[in-house]
């Protein structure tokens, strides 16, 4: 709801929780617009999902009920959906390598038309959140050591498409039954970031955090088309560069704490498992991305990977 | 003041268009038209409408609700209820007004399998209620035991609106499960101690004690029927599965023993589900325009100026939940209580942390206190059913519960100001 | 003992069995979906990828379903209501009752229309847009199909408002009033 009585009012949305990078951005972006527009626009951030899930709150972006949102990917998954191999497990290596791919031309000359077309723009760089890696009560190493195992994993084909193909046994658990569904051993295994671990403090559930780093995990802030456009340059141009400072700062502060994470879960009683064989497990899923890129993505692996 | 004029609009004109007699799913989508119409609210938007339709019912625990509904209608086809009493009377019989004791220890028996107090009231409201008067007991005795004691029901798991809470707060439904079953046998406890005083005060004797062999025979009667809650909350704990799949298991179990006892034949099935199907999905039509609902209430800013509102009164957890307690209880009375969940937890959940209330423990307290609607008039629905099930008039119905709000109202303010008799179990075994 | 929990659901015409049967249908795959779930994981079958997808499919089916359980509960007056106000109105006077009564069947209708054509919008909108997770589903399917059971609850509710205004007393009321009326008027 842009332009109640005086100046202009955000209205500013998170899933996320208090203590994640994208929810870190929008908490130091609400104080300093309001800050440097001398309280002339001002911020509501609702975060921890009061708007719902994801794709809900980015279909509300699209029907106009909120301006910002800062979060994950799932803008890309819903509407440009060739594009998503960004966020697959086993297709890029590290944060960078995404970056760099996100920041070309050949990236953002069909993905943002299509968000544009939906009313979402992106607005600033991508927020780093943390590698993803792999909980389990048995050291994982190689990929024979995830044979068969129980790993919860989000209801994705693509996700589910790459774990099947380096053998483990995808089952799908909603995220708040989590913690419950390892406890009890309905499933065995289950992978996230740091930040995913120390929340749900699953170190009182498994013993191993083996580094797999197959997905390194960002977000992003977007703002709706109609909102920015609605914005006189001088505005426009402040917002910028508050968007730019605060989720370059986010994704220091990510790096920072996914450190601290790691520390925390060993010095709650989990062991970190360090020395494990990423590339056998990125072999391991080769086949099942290539048959992604084949059919669902757009591109050659390849030739994103030469970026 | 802003809050209260919007609050006004805003439960006003549900308030309205439920008493216009609209089923209550499009009452609640109409008010929010309405305040879209009105120059408070956020301009008319189809899409937000279209949004909540379908992602408003996006979730895996919502399936429990379904399940759990059909477990209680099979209980029922079944007559696994009447097993469960009389194993309950060959127990509890032999005490100074045993068969009052044998009503609500049959309630505690039952609440294993039922998720909410009307199927409590209807399925074994009948048979205590008919056992007491047998054995001399008045009217007003016999139904204020039956009420009271079927509230235990959505207390101890598993329970609908529990699942509903948890699927709303997003909160672990294994955990609210976990932490409803100190209060739920609190509340049997207290009922238990309340009732034995008034069958004492009124002069009621002893029931017949049964032999041993007859006990036996009776739990080898009732044995199928115990085995549900055995399953739910052991398969729950032992990790064979989550609280809904235990829910698609039993009604699997309770389908599969009324096949092999004979009581269900697949015209019975199928009627069954017919019927199990429209209770179901007319509670998730509500849900899905509640959702819609909290969407527009965090519009127009009503939970932060709610919170605000509480905060700037009281930041003391203990002080902000006797404030809810009175509230619930007056909801209740005029709204259903899987409708209030379903329009208050959306709309709740951010001052819930603001304040720092543990949201496990408001969840047993808010359902808690929500329960007295069900056995209070204008609405109450045990209350009607005990009518059905009963000879006594409605008045009279409504007369035999005042003496046992006493019991309730004590529960209430044990399970409020003392979080470990909700939370203890779930953080002890759980988290 | 005999517990009545029976609602005598209406079987009427072809199109009433077919929403029901449709709707019960839905249901009662939500329950074979889960209990396949427990059964691959439990019993470590060898399905490609697990039974991911039960999770999903079972979500989807439970939204659709609700608003064809919708279209049942209308056809058979099984929406939960709070009559106990509209009740009062009709003890004191049938006549207010019956107002009140319509007034409410009226206003059921433009909402049920209004929220139709949200769904209908939706569905062109997003036809061709994936539900996350599974891109073989589309939105625009999920939307369109519960457009139809919305449409199917409109139409049921012509039909109660059309037996409400042509139950007896109600037009006898009415025609009594007007020429009471009329009287007056002279
Ligand atoms: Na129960
Ligand atoms: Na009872």
């Amino acid at each position: 709801m842009g332009g109640s009585s005086s100046g202009t009012s955000i209205t500013l949305a998170s899933v996320m929780e208090e203590g994640t990078s994208p929810v870190y951005a929008g908490k130091q972006f609400k104080q300093r617009i309001e800050e440097e527009s001398d309280g002339d626009i001002s911020v509501e951030f609702s975060y921890g999902g009061s708007y719902g899930s994801e794709t809900e709150t980015f279909d509300l972006m699209t029907q106009g009920a909120i301006d910002m949102y800062t979060g994950g990917s799932d803008a890309y998954d819903l509407h440009a959906p060739e594009y998503y191999f960004f966020n697959s497990p086993f297709v890029l290596e590290s944060f960078e390598q995404q970056q760099r791919i996100m920041e070309s031309d050949e990236f953002q000359e069909d993905v943002f038309p299509a968000l544009e077309e939906e009313g979402i723009m992106v607005a600033g760089p991508r927020i780093y959140r943390g590698m993803r890696h792999y909980t389990s009560n048995e050291p994982v190493r190689t990929p024979e050591d995830v044979q068969g195992m129980d790993l919860r994993l989000p209801s994705h084909d693509s996700w589910v498409n790459a774990w099947d193909s380096v053998g483990a046994s995808p089952s799908p658990v909603s995220l708040d039954e989590l913690y419950s569904a390892l406890q009890q051993g309905v499933v065995g295994a289950s992978e996230g970031p740091p930040a995913q671990i120390a929340s749900l403090s699953l170190w009182e559930v498994q013993d191993y955090y083996s580094l797999t780093s197959h997905l390194p995990q960002s977000g992003q802030m977007y703002v709706s088309t109609r909102f920015y456009d609605g914005l006189d340059q001088s505005d426009q141009d402040l917002f910028d560069e508050i968007v730019n400072e605060v989720t370059e700062e986010a994704t220091q502060w990510a790096r920072d704490s996914e450190e601290e994470l790691l520390t925390e879960a060993e010095d709650n009683g989990m062991e970190i498992v360090e020395g494990v064989d990423s590339e056998a497990f990125y072999e391991a899923a080769a086949p099942a991305v290539e048959r992604l890129f084949e059919n669902t993505y757009a591109g050659s692996w390849d030739k994103w990977r030469n970026i | 003041m802003e809050l209260v004029l919007i609050g006004l609009i805003f439960l006003g004109g549900l308030l309205v268009l439920y008493a216009l007699g609209m089923p209550v799913a499009v009452a609640i989508g109409s008010a929010c038209i309405l305040i879209m119409l009105s120059p408070f609210g956020p301009p008319l938007n189809y899409g937000l409408m279209s949004n909540q339709l379908m992602h408003g019912l996006n979730s895996f625990t919502l399936l429990a609700v379904p399940f759990y509904l059909m477990l209680g209608r099979l209980m029922n086809r079944t007559d696994m209820t009447t097993e469960v009493f009389d194993f309950a009377s060959a127990i509890f019989g032999r005490v100074r007004g045993g068969i009052a004791q044998v009503n609500i220890g049959a309630s505690v028996i039952f609440s294993g399998m039922s998720g909410l107090a009307v199927a409590d009231a209807a399925g074994l409201g009948r048979v205590e209620y008919n056992a007491m008067r047998d054995q001399g007991y008045d009217k007003k005795t016999a139904i204020g035991v039956t009420g009271a004691s079927s509230i235990i029901g959505p207390i101890i798991p598993p329970s609908v609106p529990i699942i509903l809470y948890g699927v709303l707060a997003e909160e672990s439904i294994g955990a609210l499960f976990l932490a409803g079953i100190v209060p739920g046998l609190l509340l049997a406890g207290v009922l238990s101690i309340f009732t034995y005083l008034v069958v004492r005060w009124k002069g009621y004797g002893k029931g017949e004690a049964v032999g041993l062999r007859t006990i036996g025979r009776e739990f080898v009667n009732a044995l199928p029927a115990l085995l549900i809650p055995v399953f739910i909350v052991g398969g729950i704990l032992s990790g064979m599965f989550t609280a809904t799949e235990a829910g698609a298991v039993a009604v699997v179990y309770a389908i599969a023993l009324g096949f092999y006892q004979g009581s269900l034949t697949g015209e019975i099935l199928l009627e069954e589900f017919q019927e199990g199907m429209v209770e179901t999905f007319s509670i998730l039509f509500i849900i899905s325009l509640a959702m819609l609902y909290g969407l527009v209430a965090l519009q127009l800013r009503i939970p932060i100026l709610l919170a605000d509102a509480i905060t700037g009164f009281t930041t003391d957890p203990t002080i902000a939940i006797l404030i809810f307690v009175p509230l619930f209880m007056l909801i209740g009375t005029f709204m259903s209580i899987t409708a209030t969940i379903m329009i208050m937890v959306p709309i709740l959940m951010p001052i819930i942390g603001t304040l720092g209330i543990d949201p496990i423990h408001f969840g047993i307290v808010m359902i808690l206190s929500l329960m007295t609607g069900v056995v209070t008039p204008p609405l109450g629905s045990v209350l009607f059913v005990l009518e059905k099930v009963t000879d006594a008039s409605l008045e009279t119905v409504m007369r035999a519960m005042v003496l046992f709000y006493i019991p309730l109202l004590i529960v209430i303010l044990i399970v409020a100001l003392v979080p470990e008799v909700s939370v203890y179990v779930p953080n002890n075994y759980f988290f | 003992m005999d517990i009545d929990q029976s609602l005598g659901l209406k079987k009427d015409t072809w199109y009433d069995w077919i929403v029901l049967n449709v709707a019960t249908f839905i249901f009662v795959l939500m329950l074979l979906l889960t209990i396949a779930q427990i059964i691959v994981r439990g019993f470590d079958l060898p399905i490609s990828g697990g039974a991911w997808w039960t999770e999903p499919l079972a979500r989807y089916l439970l939204i659709v379903g609700t608003y064809g359980g919708a279209a049942v509960a209308s056809r058979n007056g099984e929406h939960i209501k709070m009559t106990i106000v509209s009740d009062q109105f009709e003890k004191r006077s049938p006549l207010i009752g019956m107002i009140v009564d319509t007034i409410a069947q009226v206003l059921t209708i433009v909402f049920l229309i209004m929220l139709g054509y949200a769904g209908l919008r939706a569905a062109l909108q997003n036809w061709d847009t994936p539900m996350i997770g599974v891109a073989a589903v589309q939105q625009g399917w999920i939307y369109g199909t519960i457009t139809a059971f919305i449409v199917m609850m409109v139409f049921y509710e012509l039909i109660n408002l059309r037996s409400l205004l042509t139950t007896n007393d109600f037009s006898q009321q009415l025609m009594n009033k007007g020429t009471h009326a009329n009287k007056e008027g002279e």
